[in-house]
């Protein structure tokens, strides 16, 4: 349970509240940051339990790290770079474990797609299995379109925090998104 | 004024809708939207297509999610209070000192009970062994004449060196009286020339 005065502070303010060992604190900004977390880790990862754990282990870096926080970045930068830099650690893992599943898989045997027990489409309504097709198409795409989709238009993060998060320059970043925004248009094509 | 081709609206769509080129830029992205079916069709494609991913629902959080992050977090502050054993100067190179005691056990184990380096009279009847083995029909006195040989060489030797000696003492000066020290001589080691260094003699 968070404690209701801290809800309209700002996140500069938790956090330093938090340095000074103020427990509460880090509960409200787990509160204000586990939903977006997830939706971001699980987005680009195409997996929402794993994303759980990695936003888990996100917090705990927060929480051992807090005396390295300075007031140079916004603390949602600083938050969105570990868990993006965690997902992307991630997304090598399982990169280097799918091509050394695939190395040993023999001739014969096929390629099974594992489907993902969290969505179940016949019982989605016409307007999220669009949504879900289009976020099939973004789970398709290489990581460095994904993630900036994923926070531009999902998570509606301005082109600047985007590029601090990432640290990217600003030009690549909107010429990624525009890039993976046309890419995935081209996918969809006639299916929607 | 050239034509805008349609990659280039395509590549510039993007500022067009940011409102980031500049009016004579934007001008003539217009111009060429009017005239152009396929990018009529792009740009309202590209309008649903934000509009559907700005309506992506958020996925779920498991209702244990804090409860278990917490959980975590006094699990790691318990670790971080020291233990009561902590007087024990063990944890860094724990590993180290434990792979290096079972190297050691197992080192001991393997020369204690392995029949090859334990039995050391085997190894001294090596040398016969092996002549035996590489060459059956040698018999096994040949090493001891080799050696008696070897043996009477070293007699020789011996008594040569000793009969130097000898001519070397006899050849020395009565030390009694005398001051002279014995230098040999470049042509024989053995002979010495008398050099006197007493004072009144020349």
């Amino acid at each position: 349970m968070t404690n209701p005065l801290l809800k309209d502070c700002s996140d500069e303010v938790l956090i330093s509240r938090f340095q000074n060992d103020d427990l509460s604190a880090f509960e409200e900004i787990v509160a204000r940051y586990q939903g977006q977390l997830i939706n971001f880790v699980g987005r680009l990862l195409n997996d929402r339990i794993t994303a759980e754990d990695i936003v888990q282990e996100t917090f705990l870096r927060v929480y051992r790290n807090k005396h390295r926080y300075k007031e140079i970045a916004k603390f949602s930068t600083w938050i969105y770079t570990i868990a993006g830099n965690l997902a992307r650690t991630e997304l090598r893992r399982l990169k280097i474990r799918n091509f050394f599943s695939i190395s040993q898989r023999g001739e014969g045997e096929k390629d099974y797609e594992i489907p993902d027990g969290s969505i179940d489409v016949e019982r989605q309504t016409e307007g999220n299995l669009v949504q879900e097709m289009v976020m099939k198409e973004i789970a398709k795409l290489p990581v460095y379109f994904r993630e900036v989709i994923i926070l531009r238009d999902v998570q509606d993060l301005s082109y600047e925090e985007i590029s601090k998060i990432l640290n990217v320059p600003l030009g690549t970043v909107k010429s990624r998104v525009n890039r993976g925004r046309t890419q995935i248009q081209k996918q969809l094509k006639g299916k929607i | 004024m050239s034509a805008v081709r349609c990659e280039d609206f395509e590549k510039a769509f993007a500022g067009f809708i940011r409102g980031e080129l500049d009016p004579a830029e934007k001008a003539r992205l217009e111009a060429h939207r009017r005239e152009c079916r396929h990018c009529q069709d792009f740009s309202r494609e590209a309008s649903e297509l934000r509009e559907v991913l700005h309506q992506t629902p958020e996925l779920e959080v498991s209702p244990y999610f804090t409860h278990q992050l917490m959980r975590e977090v006094k699990r790691m502050e318990q670790g971080k209070q020291k233990p009561e054993w902590d007087w024990f100067p063990l944890p860094r190179f724990a590993a180290l000192t434990t792979g290096f005691a079972v190297a050691l056990v197992l080192g001991i184990f393997f020369l204690r009970f392995n029949p090859q380096m334990s039995s050391t009279p085997s190894m001294v009847q090596s040398p016969g062994t092996i002549e035996d083995r590489i060459q059956p029909g040698i018999e096994r006195s040949a090493p001891k004449s080799a050696v008696n040989q070897t043996s009477g060489r070293f007699d020789e030797l011996f008594a040569e060196t000793e009969t130097r000696v000898d001519t070397i003492e006899h050849r020395l000066p009565e030390r009694a009286g005398s001051s002279s020290i014995a230098i040999p001589t470049d042509d024989d080691p053995w002979r010495i020339n008398q050099v006197s260094t007493s004072s009144g003699e020349p």
